[in-house]
């Protein structure tokens, strides 16, 4: 059972994953507009991260931080508080356990709502955090 | 994944509260419901800190919640463009619909 749970994950992210590297989503029909961007014309926090996806499997770095300027600090983050755990038992480092950290929530929080209003605002040098 | 079935003593681990999972339906996908995830993430964290065990876990239960609306709308919302686009290409008025 967790052999085969395994290798459905292994198809859930690879065939994506293949797919976001071949097509561009900003050219093709086949990826799903943002539902958010869709009804309102507002970009949300996600806008741009389907795009970011394609240039970050291209190692255009430029493009990801362009499309989605918390793809990979997000990315980043997430990898963290999974790996970590690990790093500390096998190298016995003492890696701090960010997401359970007091106010670690409220930061990303600030963040992400900051993030949103400022994506939306068409005007330069806020204009540069819409996706590309 | 985290403990579920822990005592409720001050120096076990807090529940678990999911704030990857609200980061990733947040930012790496396309719906904004997972900010209410980390807003119950956030509550799961300062209950526990101060004592509120039983508040904690009900925090953690909402989290969870959320982030399962977030990451089932933008399924749901997946599911629905395919359908819409399989429709669009079977009467071929597709690209023009959608401004593609």
């Amino acid at each position: 059972m967790k052999a085969f749970l395994r290798a459905g994950l292994l198809i859930v992210i690879l065939g994506p994953a293949v797919l976001f590297f071949v097509l561009d989503p900003a050219e093709h029909v086949i990826f799903p507009r943002c539902v958010f961007h869709t009804l309102t014309g507002y970009y949300c926090p996600g806008c741009g991260s389907q795009r970011a996806v394609h240039s970050l499997l291209h190692l255009n770095f430029a493009g990801v931080i362009g499309n989605n300027f918390l793809f990979l600090p997000a990315a980043l983050l997430v990898a963290y508080h999974y790996i970590h755990p690990v790093l500390n038992r096998v190298l016995n480092w003492k890696l701090p356990n960010v997401f359970y950290a007091k106010n670690t929530p409220w930061i990303i929080f600030g963040v992400i709502i900051l993030f949103w209003i400022l994506r939306n605002i068409p005007v330069s040098p806020f204009s540069v955090l819409a996706p590309e | 994944m985290e403990m579920e079935n822990q005592q409720e003593y001050p120096q076990a681990p807090p529940p678990p509260n999911y704030l990857a999972w609200a980061i990733v339906t947040t930012i790496l996908c396309c719906l904004p419901f997972g900010i209410v995830s980390i807003i119950y993430a956030s509550q799961v964290n300062s209950k526990w800190m101060a004592g509120d065990y039983a508040g904690a876990h009900s925090s953690s239960k909402n989290a969870k919640i959320w982030a399962w609306v977030s990451f089932g709308t933008a399924f749901l919302g997946v599911i629905i463009w395919f359908i819409l686009a399989a429709v669009g290409v079977a009467v071929g008025g597709f690209l023009d619909a959608f401004d593609v």
